[in-house]
């Protein structure tokens, strides 16, 4: 091959294999719009105050066991939607579930609970969403699935279905209770 | 008609101007800095942090309850002392990448960087013998 065809070719190849990439980073790009890096982490250290009592809710309640923590408010539709699967869990499984109501006032978070039931083994709310934040959580509802040693092992954005339960979320904490 | 077209034209410069600056944050005024510099970039900051749930926003000018809380949040570190790079690795760890809209140099986002530099230089390489044949 002559040195002007190598001229030639060079430049093409390098632009496609640019272009290449190009590509392939933007089709990966798509998964991190709801990416999260605490998945994998221990959970944050937190302290919200208790919607029932005087002793905040933290980061030790949730260690110990395979253990929910659930994101959820009042003004949320879809947490309404999803409350009746929570109460289901709470009623069949033996999974505790932890509540945290994301910037919601706490008199219409006791009211809602009251009026539907309550799922939370101790729910708490997060007035300005701190606690939120420092879990990554976009909207609510969004559960966070902890392992006895207190790292988060699984997220899910939206609303528990039974489906997502049977088929994702419980198998998940099947493993965890039996190891 | 020059004198509608001057008008149009002096407007247009003003608009652009305006948008040169960087958005007033509508809440800044409920939050109290220890320092001006600190005020700086606290506005920098939540400029430069997309609305994870809005579409094309940042938090400066969102609504959305989220923002809200990610502006708090980075209020309270930069009270905390952190660092800009603390804060936006705090955000990074949580929402991915994408949280930021001048995303930083590293890894994953150097292709991004470098590409519209590559591009250039082959372009014009193509360019050069292009017209060095003509």
């Amino acid at each position: 091959m002559t040195v002007s065809k190598l001229k030639f070719i060079i430049p093409f190849t390098l632009l496609f294999i640019l272009l290449a990439i190009l590509w392939t980073q933007l089709s990966s790009s798509r998964s991190y719009a709801y990416s999260s890096g605490m998945v994998g982490e221990k959970i944050p250290s937190f302290s919200a105050p208790a919607l029932y009592s005087t002793k905040n809710l933290t980061n030790n309640n949730l260690k110990g066991r395979v253990t929910l923590l659930n994101f959820w408010a009042s003004w949320c539709s879809a947490c309404r939607s999803e409350h009746a699967m929570l109460m289901k869990i709470k009623n069949t499984y033996d999974v505790p579930i932890y509540g945290i109501a994301f910037k919601d006032d706490p008199r219409d978070s006791r009211a809602m609970l009251k009026k539907t039931g309550n799922p939370y083994v101790k729910a708490a709310y997060d007035p300005n969403g701190s606690v939120g934040v420092d879990f990554g959580i976009y909207a609510t509802p969004e559960t966070f699935v902890i392992s006895p040693n207190g790292s988060i092992i699984y997220k899910q954005i939206g609303a528990i279905d039974q489906y997502t339960w049977d088929h994702t979320i419980y198998p998940l904490i099947r493993k965890y209770q039996q190891s | 008609m020059m004198r509608l077209l001057l008008t149009i034209v002096l407007l247009s410069i003003g608009l652009f101007a305006e948008a040169k600056e960087l958005p007033i944050n509508a809440t800044a005024t409920t939050y109290s800095f220890a320092s001006t510099q600190d005020a700086k970039r606290f506005s920098e900051l939540t400029n430069e942090t997309r609305c994870v749930v809005c579409q094309f926003q940042n938090i400066a000018e969102s609504n959305a309850p989220l923002a809200g809380s990610l502006r708090d949040k980075i209020y309270q570190l930069i009270k905390e002392k952190r660092s800009d790079d603390e804060i936006k690795a705090y955000l990074v760890k949580r929402y991915g990448e994408v949280i930021l809209l001048k995303p930083r140099f590293n890894p994953l986002t150097a292709i991004l960087w470098l590409f519209p530099a590559l591009a250039l230089v082959l372009f014009s390489f193509f360019l050069l013998r292009f017209y060095r044949r003509a």
